[in-house]
């Protein structure tokens, strides 16, 4: 069977980004869709029954399941029509927009938009992306995929655990498997500095007692059937593991929390110009990519570290997207590029199509005290803060005005010390 | 400073800000005498609870009879004091519920005695709504 549907929006994926962007883009005007793989909206907020989701937003601590609760309500209430066990296959470009290609249960049709907003989010980096050596038994998961079985279909991953890197999915599961009766032996971190945000080494390593081994790095798993163990050593002076130096640490579970990867196969299928740090598109100040009417967000685009954040990134992209579909957007007058200098992992937006203020996101290289952040426009300075300290695992975000910065220039980021 | 005070750095976990304070106190009678840092006054006043009586919200998931889920996600209404976290999941662990369940339900009433209650923070709709729903 095959339908045809047309809105102005489509918008992929009904996690935090999807639903703030749909509802912003329905509150200026626009008839929205999300289409939503899973058989729920919430996207990764269902699996996360802690709490500490909303600080920013709603100066409460909700769990992941209320914080969604609040946006789905509000996209109901404007009048989002929500597609959920719907799949986007494939994506292409129209002399209108856009047509989409979806899956669900028995049907395939196509939906064609004016204007699409990329919120698909992210996927972890699995024990292959990491080279992990060693056997491959039973018993070795992603952090995210251990917390779904846990606390959405009340499955035991294991009893006693190993903890490979330190990302928060990674830290809120060592308490998580801790709380249901189960062991956290470690958690080991290749770089000298925790991946996860200081909040929740507290409340989830500290509070129980796990230790946490930075520059440490896994020699071998162990095991044939299931793990019963792993190597571990510190990372020598030459930057390689210290095998003479290696521990046995005795486990029947080992969790991986080792980075997050923007799931970006529908942006690339468009040719939207990629950024290598990010992982996600180039984008403007309005979060177009570099294909007209393609508008991304969320996890997809950076990943972020609260979804506050993501949130008000994602309702800037549905104003936008909106404002683009009424012809509002200016005309492209002036580019001026956004570039990382001394310190910066990388900066967003990317490029800005005309002058005038954006919400600058960035992220330093490495943990750091007594810093400035100083921006740049050729030898000007045209902002300066300082920082008492700053860690690539909190974003920095900036109100950036340049309205006074000449077109055709290029702006840097720095963070240097005070 | 007298002999068996310490100096900690604590790493607020009120917001996101997480403030690197410094505090300084004897562990024997966790008495406080200077505490530096804080961006705000309720990181002070979370130093000071952190090591009189820490408390934490808890949140965990009980099981569902007739649900879409197997599991209904809850919190406790208020911090708890961090003692008493073993207790609370031993008697959660022997919980059960019937679906529906909605967000802010109140799935148990006071299980400690400590007046603190139970709280639902996920929508679980009956098996049966499902089906009808998807048609299936």
């Amino acid at each position: 069977m095959r339908q045809l549907q047309h809105v102005d929006i489509a918008v992929i994926g009904a996690g935090p980004a999807g639903l703030a962007a749909a509802a912003a883009a329905r509150s200026a005007g626009a008839a929205v869709i999300i289409i939503e793989r899973d058989d729920r909206a919430g996207g990764i907020l269902n699996q996360c029954i802690h709490d500490g989701f909303g600080l920013q937003r709603f100066d409460c601590a909700l769990t992941g399941g209320e914080y969604a609760h609040i946006d789905e309500l509000a996209c109901r209430d404007a009048g989002v029509e929500l597609l959920t066990d719907t799949y986007v296959s494939s994506i292409e470009r129209t002399e209108s927009g856009f047509a989409l290609h979806t899956m669900t249960t028995g049907l395939i049709s196509v939906i064609t938009a004016a204007a699409v907003i990329l919120a698909m989010g992210c996927r972890e980096r699995t024990a292959g992306a990491i080279s992990l050596p060693g056997t491959r038994p039973a018993g070795i998961y992603t952090a995210g995929t251990a917390q779904r079985l846990t606390n959405m279909q009340n499955i035991m991953t294991g009893s006693r655990f190993l903890i490979i890197g330190s990302g928060d999915i990674g830290l809120i599961m060592a308490r998580r498997v801790t709380l249901e009766g189960g062991s956290v032996a470690a958690v080991t971190e290749i770089q000298p500095y925790p991946g996860g945000l200081d909040r929740n080494i507290r409340q989830c390593l500290t509070d129980f007692s796990i230790p946490l081994y930075l520059e440490t790095g896994i020699v071998e798993i162990l095991g044939t059937d299931r793990v019963t163990g792993a190597l571990i050593a510190p990372v020598g002076r030459d930057g390689l593991l210290d095998t003479t130096r290696s521990t046995h640490i005795p486990c029947d579970t080992i969790l991986l929390s080792v980075g997050l990867i923007p799931e970006n196969e529908l942006t690339r299928s468009l040719d939207a110009v990629m950024d290598p740090v990010t992982g996600g598109p180039a984008v403007d100040e309005h979060l177009m990519t570099s294909v007209p009417g393609l508008f991304a967000c969320g996890n997809v685009l950076q990943v972020h570290d609260v979804v506050d954040l993501v949130s008000q990134e994602a309702a800037h992209a549905g104003t936008c997207a909106a404002a683009y579909l009424r012809g509002e957007r200016a005309e492209k007058r002036k580019t001026i590029t956004l570039q990382a200098g001394e310190g910066i992992r990388y900066v967003l937006p990317q490029s800005m199509s005309a002058q005038g203020s954006t919400l600058l996101s960035c992220r330093v290289r490495k943990p750091m005290e007594d810093v400035t952040i100083q921006i740049r426009s050729g030898s000007e300075l045209i902002y300066r803060q300082q920082l008492p300290y700053v860690q690539p695992s909190e974003m920095i975000q900036i109100p950036l005005d340049l309205s006074e910065t000449a077109a055709d220039t290029s702006v840097e980021v720095h963070c240097v010390r005070t | 400073m007298c002999e068996h005070e310490v100096t900690e750095i604590m790493t607020c976990i009120i917001c996101p800000n997480s403030c690197r304070i410094e505090v300084q106190y004897d562990p024997q009678d966790r008495k406080i005498s200077r505490i530096s840092f804080a961006r705000c006054p309720k990181g002070v006043q979370w130093v000071e609870q952190e090591i009189l009586h820490p408390m934490r919200t808890v949140c965990t998931s009980v099981r569902v009879l007739g649900g879409r889920d197997p599991l209904v996600s809850v919190r406790t209404s208020v911090p708890v004091p961090k003692d008493v976290i073993e207790k609370l999941m031993r008697f959660i662990s022997t919980l059960q519920v019937e679906a529906p369940c909605h967000i802010g339900d109140l799935i148990c009433r006071d299980p400690l005695g400590i007046e603190v209650d139970l709280i639902a923070t996920r929508e679980v709709t009956c098996r049966d709504a499902q089906f009808t729903k998807a048609g299936r």
